[in-house]
């Protein structure tokens, strides 16, 4: 894949001005068809984001360090502070790349002028045990409880813990069936009864969700060559200091965007030669050999 | 481990008729019981779809299984009033087990048993089984979810090489035989469960409802046998396990055709037998989960 980076947007990226239109500044992208506002993934919900998967999401703008405080949407379109260890907005990423147009190619335009590009996967939205998701659901979770589901080598890493509390770093592992990507999450935290996933359940302690590792989708800017996901990807990350000096290359976010979410977006990877025999049962894939580029130690 | 042999309790041996003593057939020590005749489930019991009633389950009795049909223990609130069974239809099954342990070939040493002075009986631990779960609302059991949690989801916990056969029943739906495997934690085994389908209503010890799709660790304890002097047997005072049924499985129309007998004798007579940490590293069992992973674990009746 191609150098990128990536980063938060800024106030000015997302500002509307409702009464101005003059005064607005967000990105020409982020104004067609109310883009501003985006959706939380389940992964974003289940990470402690305030607001259902199928609603307007909370999610995180790049800090004022000044005043040890950081901008970030709400569901209302409206930007708003917070201080620095706050931890329940969520995480929508820009993406830019570095030195290389190759992406145009793979840019996909849609009758309402908008442009998107699939680009990068993470988990993002659970299996549904109401729909016909629910065989795959307890044939993983038959195979997890033996400990015999093959791994993709690849690990997540995301904020987790219990409200008030500074959240721990986990991991979470990449598993493999039928050829397709899940990622295990087992929920330790009540998130109160208004929180709900997109299969319209509220989050169960201790229960064990699936989370698809799909495609991530960009809305792209023409002007700026930025692209923004559609979608709010993770919460549970702060602006808080991990390291020595006051800038924001110190802060929690910018290790998670940096060291983080910059490699867990690059696909896992299944070895050419013996991609043939993929559409065959999980049994056969265990002779496989996984690799993914960006793998932590 | 001795050679034992396992049946269920017969009508006879739970009945108590509270008008007339003298009519009353009940075991001694069942009548000494603090619960009498009725038998609290496991929770493993209820995540394998026992039955219960307020907190007593409806077990299985010894029966005429040539009919088709079989006897269980009743409803507790009604076990006074000589109620204590109830016939049903064996495709109705599912019911729970509460096992009764004898040694065909010898006569059961008192010295070996403990006695409750309270109540005056004796009582046994003997052979383990996956019990109740570790319960969230409690902070030590708590910390163990988690790590037990994360480390099934990394998939690196150590097996201890047994696993426990169930039937696991679900609402409007047939059994299926499942297995599942046991580990080991910081010198301690566990079960993972995951609940599916289970639409009785049963209560878990921790107060809470079963929920669909939550994952359980049920802590593999001891099993505590009541002991009957007169007929020298003991009695599980649990019910342990749910699901199997009597339906036949075999050419036949006997008990031994039934699906139970088959659970009983091939599967939970296996399944009590502990598993065992070889001795010669035994010591550093105090140590953290990673020096276990060099420990080989051994059990008896091990499945292919």
């Amino acid at each position: 894949m191609d150098d990128f980076e990536l980063r938060l947007l800024t106030k000015e990226e997302a500002y509307i001005d409702d009464e101005d239109e003059n005064e607005t500044t967000a990105l020409e992208v982020l104004r067609k068809k109310d883009n501003v506002s985006a959706d939380n993934t389940d992964l974003s919900c289940l990470t402690g984001s305030y607001t259902d998967a199928n609603d307007t999401s909370f999610y995180s703008l790049q800090p004022d360090l000044s005043h040890k405080k950081f901008y970030y949407v709400d569901d209302d379109c409206y930007i708003d502070d917070k201080e620095f260890y706050s931890r329940f907005n969520a995480v929508r990423p820009v993406l830019y790349f570095l030195n290389s147009t190759a992406y145009r190619d793979h840019l996909i335009y849609d009758k309402h002028r908008l442009t998107r590009l699939k680009y990068g996967e993470y988990p993002q939205y659970v299996l549904n045990e109401n729909s016909n998701e629910k065989k795959i659901m307890n044939e993983l979770n038959k195979k997890l409880i033996e400990q015999t589901l093959t791994k993709t080598g690849k690990t997540y890493c995301f904020y987790y813990g219990e409200s008030g509390k500074r959240p721990s770093m986990c991991y979470g592992i990449e598993y493999l069936y039928k050829g397709k990507k899940y990622m295990p999450f087992i929920s330790t935290i009540y998130q109160g009864a208004d929180i709900y996933l997109s299969t319209g359940d509220t989050i169960d302690p201790y229960r064990i969700y699936w989370l698809k590792v799909e495609p991530i989708t960009w809305l792209y800017d023409e002007n700026t060559a930025l692209f923004i996901s559609e979608k709010a990807l993770v919460s549970g990350v702060g602006f808080e200091f991990v390291k020595k000096g006051n800038n924001y290359e110190a802060t929690e976010m910018y290790e998670f965007l940096n060291m983080h979410l910059k490699q867990d977006i690059i696909p896992s990877r299944i070895i050419k030669e013996d991609k043939s025999s993929l559409l065959d049962g999980s049994e056969s894939l265990k002779k496989y050999v996984y690799k993914n580029y960006g793998r932590r130690g | 481990m001795d050679n034992f042999e396992l049946r269920f309790l017969t009508k006879e041996e739970i009945y108590v008729n509270q008008y007339d003593e003298d009519e009353t057939t009940a075991l001694d020590v069942l009548q000494k019981y603090c619960t009498g005749v009725a038998a609290r489930n496991t929770d493993f019991s209820c995540l394998t779809g026992g039955l219960r009633s307020g907190s007593s389950a409806f077990y299985y009795l010894e029966s005429n299984y040539s009919n088709g049909r079989f006897y269980f223990m009743g409803d507790y609130a009604n076990y006074n009033s000589c109620d204590q069974y109830q016939l049903v239809e064996s495709y109705k099954g599912h019911l729970p087990i509460r096992p009764v342990l004898y040694f065909p070939n010898r006569k059961v040493s008192k010295e070996n048993l403990n006695f409750d002075w309270e109540q005056k009986i004796y009582w046994w631990e003997y052979g383990e089984y996956p019990q109740f779960v570790l319960d969230g609302n409690n902070a030590l059991e708590r910390n163990i979810i988690e790590v037990l949690n994360q480390k099934l989801c990394m998939q690196s916990l150590d097996k201890t090489g047994k696993t426990y056969c169930f039937y696991q029943s679900k609402k409007n739906a047939p059994c299926s035989i499942n297995y599942v495997s046991e580990y080991v934690y910081e010198g301690k085994k566990y079960v993972p469960l995951v609940a599916n389908g289970i639409k009785t209503g049963a209560l878990l010890s921790t107060g809470e409802k079963i929920v669909d799709f939550k994952l359980y660790w049920l802590k593999v304890e001891p099993i505590v046998w009541l002991y009957d002097e007169e007929k020298d047997l003991f009695i599980s005072e649990h019910a342990l396990v749910s699901g199997p049924s009597f339906d036949f499985v075999k050419k036949g129309d006997g008990f031994e055709a039934t699906e139970m007998y088959e659970y009983i004798h091939n599967h939970l007579k296996r399944d009590i037998i502990p598993s065992r940490v070889m001795e010669e590293d035994k010591s550093s069992l105090l140590d953290s989960s990673k020096t276990l992973k060099k420990y080989v674990y051994k059990n008896y009746g091990r499945r292919g």
